[in-house]
């Protein structure tokens, strides 16, 4: 047999293949490692101001700012510790860093902080790492993530601004909007305030900043951090955050706007949130080409559309929604055939795009997917070329003796208004819906039953609650006008009538392969039903349980 | 030339051309399933999961029946897969993202264009009908099982309790049942109450698929799957949701299965026809080595011996030579002698 | 373990015939179990998967550990390399052997083993692989017995005359025989290979390539060399008064010139694993835990042994050419399970794995058993290890020494 030591050494190889074999084939049982959830912060930002000028060498400090505001606070420190003041304005670079040599810029930041926190440290207090702990700062992996949320002004906020009286009047009128709205010369290289042109800090201020141009997120610190700050300092009592966490953390914000619907709700009208800007309330919109010489042209158009300006302002929470890149009008860019700065976006698809939150239709789309709409919207073909009668909802002829006033090339703009307001006052707004006793109350659906009974169900109640449903709504109110036009959502494909057709008028038994989209009569009923069910979040009525429509045959 | 061999050479050429010709059509033909077969179209997003076509199917094969009923639903909590006793299942697939709600998948035989199961069975037990179903035949299964090796989607079950009689279970997409008119589509299609499963010709599943994607393109992905899978299957899936969270696989490639080992099946008589070439070529080389090898051995040896003889011979004669040159000296000297003495024994006298 | 001393009283209960009668009674159980309650009550398949240690060990290894017939077959009688002549027969039974315990393997695990003839007698598949296999392994089983038979017919022979006839009419297609032989080898060793072509998404990347039916082949020209090595070695140790002078006398050279044979083999084999990942650039899945694992296999059983047979030729080392051959024959026995067992299905859930049961396991260890105790059985009694001695001179035509044409000069007769 084999000796002893010679067994022991193939003993010895074997057990080693067998643990190698244990490791590798481990890797079949490889999952991905489940992440712990890390808690953010808000004043998380990152420090790479050498970024500008070359590779780093080591990663970009991870700098919270709150943590040292606070730590400010408690000193009774100012903001001028780390950030200078020019022209009574708040730098919100670091101690000079923006104007500094690149081989000056690391020394400040480390001479300041360093040096700050051996101070704080001699002194025994909890503080930053000293130095020497060079990755504590340089940190590439930082535990704590970025919980910073996104800031905006919305018509409640702004409105307060508007009438602070802390924020005073400019010397050109009786508002302050001057205060923040500036326009920007580029050759004196001056902000100056053009009345009556003011736009969203975004019309100029990008994600990054552009030569002459601050970033917005430079733009939005100077112009409102530093303000609040300023008032704080004079000792205002109730102004804006100027910490982070005061605007992006969560518990900021909801109390910004708990103080927002407090304000709302005292105001008598929401006509007082009004963004004012000399915006018309009502409008036609046209098309206004220009030829060759810049002369008006004479267009070639649909029917203009009357526009409810005013009721469109109160659906929204600021201009840019529909005024994207600038209050302007939309033909400036978006001509016949498409402009470079429009992104060749042509006039027709900016009023028409379905999938743009910025043009007509497409904010129409987006608001029947509500569940109150969805139940019907959803079933609804939503490609393809849509017929007259569509168009003709908006595209309305204009009112006797008005002419082709789109085409009146002398037509001002008042004029325009003027119509459009006409046309808007004898718009009904009103869900239209037949006589009760013209609905039926109950209808008991006998068609296919084999194994369960025939399917009773209110068909009165569900009319009434879906027309219920809106009367909040004027866009929903408009479009469904004619009586016959909710009834369309289950009676589809057919004209509106008062006695619209059976469903098994077009749906046979056995699904028909020449029609694809048109499902056999027992999947018509069920998708037709429990699909809107679902999109209308009505969760008791599942798919699955059969027996709440119709009861089991019993045998 | 040779006549032989021109006309050789002349019967070797055609039999290249001709082997080509065929090398180069089959190359660039592609199978897409027999003219008017079937198939059924499975719609994820109409499927509501309520299991009716497990039950469908199961009343219609006979077969057993489950440990639950069917329309217990708290059995879609677990993954499942097919098994000996059930051709059909439904999988509840939650938290997709982009998904509102759980989706369904339906999982039974894909009844493939070009079917990995028929290319690998060596008893030609699959057969894919011209109706489009792809059938196993009990009578010759040998229970060998490489059909669930090569089925890319591992599709068939086998009766492992069975000890002498296990046959392979999975999907016919109710062919004997069709084919009898017992029934107009199969068990799960006409079962479901949603439509979520549509029988008809595989050609026109298409087109209709194509549709419902045009018509409502936020729901659907554009894409079929199992249009061009593993060359194509006859049963379509359209889903709102990837499907590989439908636990569907979507890294199976386009090569139909005896595509991939055609190549290698391809070698064999290659091997027949060279290798005796080969080996009998290595054989006669060695031999005819081995016998230049003794040929040589032997000629060295006879070149040894003649050398060897001639040598003695020479030596022999040189011996001889010697011999005799010796012995006339001797004979010389002594007759010189005799003759000495006689003149000096005259000499002696004459005093 | 010689049964020739009559005189010495031997008990049959010797710790070895007891631990083989357990094997073979445990095995005849399961066998029972098997054909009575189904494969689900003695194996761990499922429908995930199907095959398992009966195919991957008893008929890809088994098939692959067999090679040693045609090898040294091949060597001795198409390479013309007469110095392995005494290699030859012991080889052909290790493979006869062989190939006959992988169809009996194939008759557990098979659902309806008397069906095993169909494809050739009732429909076949041609498009398959496995058909192939089978047909080729069939044919070549038939070959083997026909290469064996000499030895039994020498055997049987010393009692009826008769025989002896047909084993002169063998004796003459040995060529012929082998030649086949290796076709057959050929086409179904590859083809056990190829039998997981058809499956790529179920095959690990760097174990699946279209070259798997080339790799299958030419591993198994290393596996055969090398068992003849190994198998020469047990033998040498148990069976050693069954062995003739020629035999012994030959028996280092067989070694060392199997071992050359190979190195040369191993390194070809490692050259052409590498030009695998090469051609479907696989490279970087070397760095997952899966490429660890093939590294083992490649670097550890593949290019170690052949660096040591090498090693061994050239110092002329016999240990380190037997070393080298157990390494060489785990290597191979590892191939066809990570090709079949471990990196199959490797993307499947870990519960839905597959690791054998231990009945399973007892099989194979029983067939085994079996074709150990045969081997034994045979060899310790048919002229195997040793020229019967009324054959000795009519082994094949190709040996008539003596019928050279004299030179007329020659001296002597």
């Amino acid at each position: 047999m084999v000796k002893g030591r010679s067994l022991l050494r193939w003993a010895g190889i074997l057990l080693v293949c067998v643990s190698v074999s244990f490791v590798c084939i481990e890797a079949q049982g490889e999952k991905e490692p489940v992440k712990a959830p890390e808690s953010g912060r808000p004043d998380r930002i990152k420090i790479d101001t050498l970024a500008a000028f070359g590779e780093l060498e080591l990663p970009p400090v991870t700098f919270f700012h709150d943590k040292h505001t606070d730590v400010l606070l408690k000193e009774k420190k100012s903001c001028e510790t780390c950030h200078a003041v020019k022209d009574h304005k708040l730098s919100l670079a670091f101690k000079g860093t923006n104007a500094a040599k690149p081989a000056e810029i690391k020394d400040i930041y480390h001479a300041s902080c360093i040096g700050c926190h051996n101070e704080m440290a001699a002194a025994g207090k909890a503080t930053g790492p000293p130095d020497g702990f060079c990755r504590s700062c340089h940190n590439a992996k930082p535990t704590l993530a970025t919980a910073r949320l996104d800031v905006g002004l919305n018509k409640v906020l702004h409105f307060r601004h508007v009438e602070s009286k802390n924020i005073p009047a400019t010397a050109v009128d009786k508002n302050n909007c001057g205060v923040c709205h500036h326009d920007y010369d580029k050759k004196t290289k001056k902000t100056f305030y053009a009345k009556g042109k003011e736009e969203s800090c975004r019309a100029c201020h990008g994600d990054k900043p552009k030569s002459g141009e601050m970033s917005l997120e430079q733009a939005a610190h100077q112009q409102c951090v530093v303000c609040h700050l300023n008032l704080a300092q004079k000792g205002v009592k109730e102004t804006g955050p100027y910490v982070c966490a005061g605007c992006h953390g969560a518990a900021g914000l909801a109390l910004v706007a708990k103080k927002n619907q407090e304000v709302a709700a005292k105001l008598p009208n929401q006509d007082a949130l009004r963004i004012k800007r000399g915006q018309p309330d009502a409008a036609l919109i046209t098309y206004n080409p220009k030829d060759e010489s810049g002369k008006a042209a004479k267009p070639l158009l649909m029917n203009p559309v009357a526009f409810d300006h005013k009721a469109h302002e109160k659906y929204n929470d600021n201009c840019r929604v529909c005024h994207h890149a600038g209050i302007e009008s939309c033909d400036k860019c978006h001509t016949l055939l498409g402009t470079k700065a429009g992104k060749f976006v042509t006039f027709e698809q900016s009023m028409h795009l379905k999938t743009s939150q910025q043009s007509c239709a497409g904010c129409h789309a987006a608001k029947q997917a509500a569940p109150n709409c969805a139940g019907c919207h959803n079933r609804m073909v939503k490609t393809g070329r849509p017929d007259e009668a569509t168009c003709r909802q908006c595209h309305v002829p204009l009112p006797d003796g008005f002419g082709a006033l789109g085409g009146n090339l002398a037509a001002t703009p008042q004029q325009k208004a003027g119509v459009a307001e006409i046309m808007l006052k004898s718009r009904n707004l009103n869900p239209g819906t037949y006589a009760a006793s013209d609905i039926p109350e109950t209808v008991k659906i006998k068609d296919l039953t084999d194994k369960y009974e025939p399917a009773e169900f209110s068909h009165r109640k569900i009319v009434q609650s879906l027309t219920q449903g809106m009367k909040d709504s004027l866009l929903a109110g408009y479009f469904h006008r004619d009586p016959g036009t909710m009834c369309q959502g289950c009676h589809h494909n057919s004209p509106a009538s008062k006695n619209p057709p059976n469903c098994s008028a077009c749906h046979g038994k056995n699904f028909d392969a020449k029609h694809p989209d048109r499902p056999g009569l027992q999947a018509a009923f069920h998708g037709q039903c429990n699909d809107c069910h679902k999109d209308m979040g009505l969760k008791q009525l599942a798919a699955t349980n059969c027996t709440d429509c119709h009861k089991e045959k019993q045998k | 030339m040779l006549r032989r061999t021109f006309l050789g050479l002349l019967g070797a050429a055609g039999m290249g051309a001709a082997l080509s010709k065929s090398a180069l059509a089959a190359g660039t033909q592609h199978f897409t399933g027999h003219p008017g077969s079937f198939g059924v179209l499975f719609d994820a997003t109409r499927c509501i999961g309520c299991r009716r076509c497990e039950a469908g199917c199961n009343q219609v094969n006979g077969l057993p029946s489950p440990a639950k009923p069917f329309d217990d639903l708290s059995v879609l909590d677990v993954k499942r897969r097919t098994d000996a006793k059930t051709y059909t299942i439904v999988n509840r697939y939650d938290k997709i993202p982009g998904a509102a709600g759980p989706v369904f998948r339906k999982f039974q035989c894909n009844h493939c264009l070009e079917p990995a199961c028929a290319s690998a069975c060596f008893v030609r037990a699959f057969s894919k009908t011209a109706q489009g179903a792809v059938t196993w035949d009990g009578s010759v299964c040998v229970g060998c099982r490489y059909c669930m090796i090569a089925c890319p989607f591992e599709v068939p079950t086998f009766e492992y309790n069975e000890p002498l009689t296990p046959r392979i279970m999975k999907c016919t997409m109710c062919y004997p049942q069709i084919m009898s008119g017992q029934l107009m589509v199969p068990g799960c299609v006409g079962a479901c109450p949603t439509e979520a499963l549509v029988y008809g010709k595989r050609d026109r599943l298409i087109t209709a698929a194509r549709e419902r994607i045009y018509k409502d393109s936020g729901r659907y992905l554009d894409y079929i799957y199992g249009e061009h899978e593993m060359g194509g299957t006859s049963w379509l899936y359209l889903s709102g949701v990837p499907f590989k969270a439908l636990g569907m696989r979507e890294d199976l490639g386009v090569t139909p299965a005896p595509e991939l080992t055609s190549g290698a099946l391809a070698s064999v008589p290659i091997v027949a026809g060279l290798w005796p070439v080969l080996l009998i070529g290595i054989y006669a080389v060695n031999k005819r080595k081995d016998k230049i090898a003794r040929e040589e051995r032997l000629q060295a040896v006879a070149e040894a011996l003649t050398k060897a003889h001639a040598d003695t011979e020479h030596k022999l004669e040189r011996a001889k030579t010697k011999a005799e040159a010796d012995q006339k000296a001797a004979i010389e000297k002594a007759v010189k002698n005799a003759l000495e003495e006689a003149a000096k024994a005259e000499t002696q006298e004459g005093d | 373990m010689s049964t020739d001393n009559p005189a010495v009283k031997k008990s049959l209960y010797t710790p070895f015939n007891i631990m083989v009668g357990l094997i073979f009674l445990v095995g005849a159980v399961i066998t029972a179990l098997r054909f009575t309650k189904g494969l689900g009550a003695v194996t761990n398949l499922s429908d995930n998967n199907p095959w398992g240690i009966w195919i991957s060990f008893d008929l890809l290894c088994g098939v692959a550990l067999a090679a040693g017939g045609y090898t040294t077959s091949a060597a001795c009688y198409v390479f013309g390399l007469k110095r392995y002549h005494s290699a030859v027969r012991p080889a052909i039974l290790t493979a006869f052997l062989g190939y006959s315990l992988v169809g009996f393997a194939l008759l557990y695990d098979v659902g309806r083993p008397w069906r095993l003839p169909y494809p050739f007698i009732v429909q076949s598949g041609p498009s398959s692989v496995l058909f192939e296999v089978g047909l080729c392994v069939m044919l070549y089983l038939n070959v083997l017995f026909i290469e064996w038979s000499p030895a039994a017919l020498e055997w049987l022979g010393v009692k009826w005359q008769g025989l002896k006839k047909v084993r002169t009419v063998i004796v003459k297609m040995t060529l012929g025989l082998t030649i086949f032989g290796v076709i057959l080898s050929t086409m179904h060793q590859s083809s056990l290979g190829a039998l997981y072509l058809i499956a790529p998404s179920k095959l690990h990347p760097l174990w699946y390539s279209s070259y798997l039916p080339v790799y299958f082949f030419v591993s198994s020209i290393a596996a055969g060399l090398s068992m003849v090595i190994f198998e020469g070695t047990l033998s040498h140790h148990y069976l050693h008064d069954k062995m003739d002078a020629t035999y012994l006398s030959e028996h280092d050279g067989v070694t060392m010139g199997f071992a050359k044979g190979a190195a040369l083999v191993l390194a070809g084999y490692f050259l052409i694993k590498v030009v695998g990942i090469t051609m479907d650039n696989n490279w970087h899945y070397l760095a997952t835990k899966w490429g660890a694992w093939f590294l083992v296999e490649l670097l550890g059983f593949v290019a170690l042994p052949c660096f040591l047979y090498a090693m061994a030729v050239r110092e002329k080392n016999l240990l380190m050419a037997r070393v080298a051959s157990v390494i060489t024959v785990l290597g191979i026995v590892l191939n066809r399970f990570n090709v079949s067992l471990v990196a199959f299905n490797w993307q499947l859930a870990p519960a839905d794995r597959y690791f054998p049961s231990w009945m399973e396991i007892a099989i194979s260890l029983y067939i085994v058993t079996l074709g150990v105790s045969i081997f034994w059985f045979i060899s310790s009694r048919m002229p195997i290890f040793y020229e019967h001695p009324q054959f000795k001179e009519h082994e094949t035509a190709e040996f008539h020494e003596h019928k050279l044409k004299k030179h007329p000069q020659s001296f002597g007769h």
